[in-house]
């Protein structure tokens, strides 16, 4: 399940993964960006940074870059770290494991046998999908967005 | 068109790849194997001809394809009805014998050969492949995979004794000095049992520490979606440690945890950041090593025993060197908390520092060529010969190969976990069906073009 945590964290990824290199972004223009609250916001990017994915410089010109390129970072890799394993319902998962409150056998549970499918297709989507990836996404979609004003 | 594949080294890799070749490709190709000692299926870990080195994987997992799980069981039964009875945990000298009897069922009449001979090099051209020979002779193939094992070095400082090839101590009472405490030194120290050594053993290590026991257990079923793959090697073993501690807590056993991590490894490996995967070369891969490769518990008994009697010892420290003096040897060794290295007298030394390459080492025979010819390199942490995730060889300027292929240890550097059979032969199966597959090759570009 995307949490709002997962989706928050998406985005500084994405803002971190535009900055020039050799650059820093601090938390308060990506919260501003995107009208998130900062304070939610530095705790999803201090778990980020726990988990390797973004770096921090400290000081007065201090704020975050990614620790990788964007290349090297999936979207599914950094989204475990930010909303825990990849599973559209707890049952689907072994390690974030929760029993639904009224099942009656899991082992035949219908929705769970395919929700279970549903998981390694997320993760085979998310997981060939890297930050850059979805900068070109974001990319291809402007320009669509542009052709159309031009032509209406 | 007739596919015409060489394999360059014949133990059980080689072997294996061969044996999948025949039996996924569509009949029509030929394989050659080159192996400088005839031998097949006998590399560095099946030569070994005491029935007290035992696999430390369970037979029902030895079998040379992945399509058939249960291949090696049922040759095991007919072959050796008692060893079969006698447990999962079977010798390894029999598997030589296996990947033979595998072959003589795969390999049509003809269509396989085995070349005494070393392979010095490999050059791919725009049609196939040039494989060099040691006698200067060449072999023209469509296609070639380096199947040379771990490429340890032949000789060592020279005064470290090779566990796998020399000869036991004559002496009974010798004093026997170990450089290394993985299963290496538990094969050696049950070799000096076997052969009636009655002297004291000393094995050393950095941290001292022994394998783990198999016991029985359930692996737990993990799905690449449950693990933080990409996180750094911190995030990762805080990860673990949870994991285990929780499935400890439910009552169960941290073998399952690890038997559960196992088909995930090469995907942790792979996407695992440069400096955490130096990290846990540096800090935690002793530990790794094991909990992930343990011991049978026949084998782990009788270690128990011999520790328990004192005539085993395992010491913490770091071997420096070894020097010699009149017959007597001397192995200088620092002690952890003690800044000057102290002499251990020793009769014989033996080298068990295992398998894994370190990026000091030259690197020896048919790889170290391929580096040198620029038709491979080194990845970055010089463990070994970069692959891409197909097993294609990868040259010095980065681009796959179309045509040559690694499969075993050599490809340890790049995957870490392809060194036991399950991922060996998972391997052969990817390289067998991607050489079929390859089958498309219009018929202009045959092997008769070549130079």
């Amino acid at each position: 399940m995307l949490t709002m945590k997962g989706k928050y964290g998406l985005k500084a990824l994405h803002y971190l993964s535009g900055i020039p290199e050799g650059t820093v972004a601090q938390s308060v223009e990506i919260a501003e960006t995107y009208g998130m609250s900062k304070k939610f916001l530095d705790a999803i990017l201090a778990d980020l940074r726990n988990g390797g994915f973004v770096e921090t410089r400290k000081g007065r010109s201090g704020g975050y870059r990614l620790a990788h390129r964007p290349e090297e970072i999936m979207v599914g890799h950094a989204l475990r770290v930010l909303d825990g394993p990849l599973a559209p319902i707890s049952c689907a998962s072994r390690t974030a494991y929760q029993r639904c409150s009224d099942c009656a056998d899991e082992a035949t549970c219908a929705v769970r046998l395919s929700m279970l499918e549903v998981r390694e297709a997320i993760a085979s989507v998310l997981d060939t999908k890297s930050l850059a990836d979805m900068s070109a996404m974001v990319e291809a979609a402007r320009i669509d967005a542009e052709e159309f004003l031009e032509i209406s | 068109m007739t596919h015409h594949i060489v394999i360059a080294g014949g133990g059980a890799s080689g072997a294996i790849m061969a044996a999948n070749l025949f039996r996924l490709g569509d009949g029509a190709l030929r394989v050659t194997l080159v192996e400088a000692s005839g031998e097949i299926g006998k590399g560095l870990a099946y030569s070994t001809n005491n029935p007290s080195h035992l696999f430390n994987v369970r037979a029902a997992q030895l079998s040379a394809f992945s399509g058939t799980p249960d291949h090696f069981e049922r040759w095991l039964a007919i072959a050796y009805p008692q060893i079969a009875r006698n447990g999962p945990f079977v010798p390894r000298g029999i598997y030589g014998e296996y990947l033979e009897a595998a072959l003589r069922e795969t390999a049509p009449v003809g269509k396989f050969r085995v070349l005494s001979q070393a392979c010095v090099g490999m050059r791919q051209l725009e049609n196939g492949v040039e494989v060099t020979l040691a006698d200067g002779s060449s072999l023209p193939a469509h296609f070639a995979v380096v199947a040379t094992g771990f490429g340890m070095q032949k000789p060592n400082e020279g005064l470290l004794s090779n566990p796998w090839n020399d000869p036991l101590p004559e002496d009974k009472d010798a004093r026997v000095l170990i450089v290394g405490t993985g299963l290496t030194m538990v094969d050696t120290v049950l070799s000096l049992l076997d052969n009636g050594h009655r002297g004291k053993i000393i094995a050393v290590s950095r941290r001292g520490l022994l394998s783990q026991r198999h016991a029985l257990h359930r692996p737990l079923q993990l799905s690449t979606a449950d693990i933080p793959l990409g996180a750094s090697i911190h995030y990762l073993s805080r990860w673990l440690t949870d994991l285990v501690r929780t499935h400890v807590a439910n009552g169960g056993d941290w073998r399952d945890v690890m038997d559960g991590m196992r088909p995930h490894i090469q995907a942790v490996w792979r996407y695992l950041p440069t400096e955490s995967r130096q990290r846990f070369l540096r800090h935690a891969a002793a530990f790794w090593d094991i909990h992930r490769h343990r011991m049978p518990p026949a084998q782990a008994e009788r270690i128990d025993a011999v520790l328990e009697s004192g005539q085993l010892e395992i010491v913490k420290g770091r071997f420096v060197s070894a020097t010699r003096c009149g017959t007597r040897l001397f192995a200088d060794i620092v002690r952890s908390g003690w800044d000057e290295p102290q002499p251990f007298k020793a009769d014989v030394i033996y080298d068990c520092r295992g398998v894994r390459r370190r990026a000091d080492q030259t690197l020896p025979g048919l790889p170290g060529a391929l580096v040198e010819a620029g038709a491979a390199r080194l990845e970055k942490l010089g463990l070994g010969l970069e692959f891409d995730r197909n097993c294609a060889l990868v040259n010095r300027e980065g681009e796959p190969s179309a045509r040559i292929f690694g499969i075993g240890p050599v490809t340890l550097g790049t995957f870490w976990e392809s060194i036991a059979v399950p991922d060996i032969r998972e391997q052969a199966r990817l390289i067998a069906e991607k050489i079929a597959s390859g089958g498309r090759v219009a018929p202009r570009n045959s092997l008769a073009s070549l130079p």
